[in-house]
């Protein structure tokens, strides 16, 4: 949609707009490499007890690559094309849509919460090695809580540039162990064991696996929030999304995989327990080959990534309940914002009060933070990506069914299709799954209540819909439209008497 | 005192001449304020589809007539926001000039560590000051605002600068009571810097 040339203000916008990479590094910072092998796979091995997750990254790859394909055919046609749930109500339905806005809410801020739990271990840990000190997690916690706080508050993003640096550093030092792991086989032999499917399809685990590696790709759906911001939105956002997809792939599947060569195939689960609650096994392998400085290296990168994700998650909370708020889907006192910072800070203390008291309860509970805060909190949370991945590629075949609006019938129809029969056969599989995620017996009500915790707020979410139906038809045409739809009418004089929420 | 150079003061701080709002805030909302008084000249229209702008010989004062005639300039039509988001780039700095050149700021550099500082500050306080207080006293004291007033008030609540005045307490007053009684281009002007801020918040560039 470019204008001609001749006018001033289009090429002075132009140049403002966002490119691909631009994009796909937004995405990226989310995903940070060494802490999704590093905490999120190998918390998964030592769990769930399963050598395949590098098969599992590839399958699930796959899927998302399908799913892109109708998410980003679908962005260029709707407003607001930065959330899952306006796909949703635009596709299934307003009361879908709102049901999906509080499962997006809590997964975020899941996920969001659980990254205290790892980063008050591994930089505990990372403490331990250089300097000897011995610190609670919950201390860690509470001085990284405080900081993102602050940031949130203020609006001070971290810088763009020094999270392009840290990321390419991130990526290098994990190429490099990989080029090292593979080089120094345990076995003597690099072994594919990884990638056999007998290691992944096994009854009671093939679930999990599948939420663990979708937690790992969480952050790849950021592109389309730029689709206003960007030089072109036909290109631009597919190809950043395609573009970070794929190095997300690439790289996990390769380190993974690495990882499994290193330990040997049959090693690996007993190695990822033993190191899972220090988050340290990359760096144990790395150690021994490279010696100490390379190890810790990646340490400190490892603590700089999980720190620059809690930092982007708690963001990226605070702006969907802004944008809720507006709406009026949540409390209009949540879209209160700072003039001074341009930060939405009633929504930004909401998850900062979240984090204080999960951060809390854990620690006077003297619960595990690896285990109990990062695992479950944080599988919970990619347990409702994997949801919102689902219904949102159910959205967009419907969507396309009303109108074909000029999409092929791979982009409309097959891909979306494909995805949404895997996703959901894939979240159908966790939720029989989840006991042996969580490593408890399937007794235990834990395994119940986290995965059914979305099914309440989803109900709640449609029965308050359908009131709002009622109530404030207005409200409820906008539902879905993010922060267009809390606009102030324009279209006649409201009377001076009726109050109208700014 | 023109619209823009009003807002301009009620956004800055008397005393230091600080911002008080964000950057992109202080941007859409003096962008606004110019194509108010350009609105106001009878010289453009604002409307959803887009700004229209009147072919007609330019306005006296220099910096009006360069926005008059880079709106002239377009070959097509553009949408409020994104004439918004161009004249907000430089809006800041223009209407300073003007100020200065009115006499009611001054440039003042303070020699730092590195290099020179440079920034606006009021020449009065007082000055500085009026604009804000003159309004919120007629808002307090319910009484009606004049023309200019009441797109200032508009534009006091679009850019959330009503927060850091404490002006939400004030009973019965909103954006949308303060704008109900202008004509439509200026309401969707309002309207539409009230969004561009808002689209601000909730994005990350």
């Amino acid at each position: 949609m470019s204008a001609p040339p001749s006018s001033a203000l289009s090429s002075a916008l132009a140049a403002d707009r966002l490119g691909s990479a631009s994009v796909a590094s937004f995405a990226l910072t989310a995903a940070a490499p060494l802490m999704v092998i590093g905490g999120v796979i190998v918390a998964g091995w030592a769990n769930i007890q399963v050598i395949g997750f590098p098969l599992g990254i590839l399958i699930i790859g796959a899927a998302l690559a399908l799913f892109t394909v109708g998410y980003v055919a679908m962005s260029r046609h709707i407003r607001n094309a930065g959330a899952f749930y306006s796909y949703i109500s635009q596709g299934l339905g307003r009361p879908a849509g709102v049901g999906a806005a509080l499962v997006a809410v809590l997964s975020y801020n899941l996920l969001q919460i659980g990254l205290y739990g790892i980063f008050g271990v591994a930089t505990g840990g990372l403490l331990n090695v250089m300097f000897g000190w011995d610190i609670s997690w919950w201390i860690i916690a509470l001085v990284g809580w405080a900081l993102t706080t602050v940031l949130g508050i203020s609006r001070v993003e971290l810088n763009s540039k020094v999270l392009l640096v840290l990321l390419g550093a991130e990526l290098l030092i994990v190429l490099i162990y990989d080029l090292v792991f593979l080089a120094n086989p345990a076995d003597g032999g690099v072994s594919f064991a990884a990638f056999n499917p007998d290691n992944l399809f096994i009854p009671g685990a093939l679930g999990a696996v599948l939420v663990v590696t979708v937690t790992g790709f969480t952050g790849f759906e950021a592109g389309p929030v730029f689709s206003e911001e960007s030089r072109d939105s036909r290109r631009t956002i597919a190809l950043a999304t395609f573009g970070g997809l794929a190095v997300m792939v690439f790289v996990y599947a390769l380190t993974s995989w690495s990882l499994t060569v290193a330990t040997g195939p049959d090693n690996i689960v007993a190695q990822s327990q033993e190191h899972a609650a220090q988050a340290d096994l990359i760096f144990a392998l790395a150690g021994t080959h490279l010696g100490a400085v390379a190890a810790d290296i990646g340490n400190v990168l490892l603590v700089t990534s999980i720190f620059a994700a809690m930092v982007s998650y708690h963001n990226t909370v605070a702006r969907y309940t802004f944008s809720l708020a507006r709406e009026g889907v949540l409390p209009r006192s949540l879209a209160r914002t700072g003039a001074r910072s341009g930060a939405p800070v009633a929504a930004s203390v909401l998850q900062s009060v979240l984090g204080f008291v999960v951060i809390a309860v854990y620690a006077l509970a003297g619960w595990d933070p690896f285990t109990h805060l990062f695992f479950w909190l944080g599988m919970t949370g990619g347990f409702g990506i994997l949801l919102l991945l689902a219904a949102t590629s159910v959205a967009v075949v419907v969507y396309f069914a009303k109108d074909k609006r000029g999409e092929n019938v791979w982009t409309r129809l097959v891909a979306p299709i494909l995805a949404a029969a895997f996703l959901i056969w894939a979240a159908q599989q966790t939720v029989r799954d989840y006991g042996t995620m969580l490593m408890v017996e399937e007794t235990d009500p834990v395994r119940w209540i986290l995965p059914g915790l979305y099914l309440v707020l989803a109900v709640v979410g449609i029965v308050w819909a359908v009131v709002l139906r009622g109530s404030n038809p207005a409200l409820y045409q906008g539902i879905g439209r993010g922060v267009e739809a809390g606009q102030v009418n324009t279209a006649a004089a409201a009377p001076e008497a009726e109050k109208v929420g700014v | 005192m023109p619209i823009a150079d009003e807002f301009y003061l009620m956004t800055h701080d008397d005393v230091s001449g600080d911002s008080r709002l964000h950057a992109k805030a202080v941007g859409f909302g003096l962008a606004a304020a110019l194509l108010a008084e350009l609105c106001l000249l009878d010289l453009v229209r604002p409307a959803v589809e887009g700004v229209a702008v009147r072919q007609a010989p330019p306005p006296p004062d220099a910096l009006l007539a360069r926005v008059h005639g880079q709106l002239l300039a377009e070959p097509q039509l553009h949408p409020a926001r994104d004439w918004l988001a161009f004249l907000g780039r430089t809006a800041e700095a223009d209407i300073a000039v003007r100020l200065t050149a009115a006499g009611a700021l001054q440039l003042v550099e303070t020699r730092r560590l590195l290099g020179v500082q440079r920034r606006f500050m009021p020449v009065s306080v007082n000055d500085a000051a009026w604009p804000a207080a003159r309004i919120i006293g007629r808002l307090r004291r319910q009484e009606d605002l004049v023309l200019p007033d009441r797109i200032l008030a508009g534009l006091v609540f679009a850019t959330g600068l009503s927060n850091t005045f404490a002006w939400d307490d004030v009973r019965g007053r909103s954006l949308a009571n303060i704008i109900a009684v202008l004509d439509e281009p200026l309401r969707v002007l309002i309207a539409e810097t009230e969004l561009a801020v808002s689209k601000g918040v909730a994005t990350l560039t």
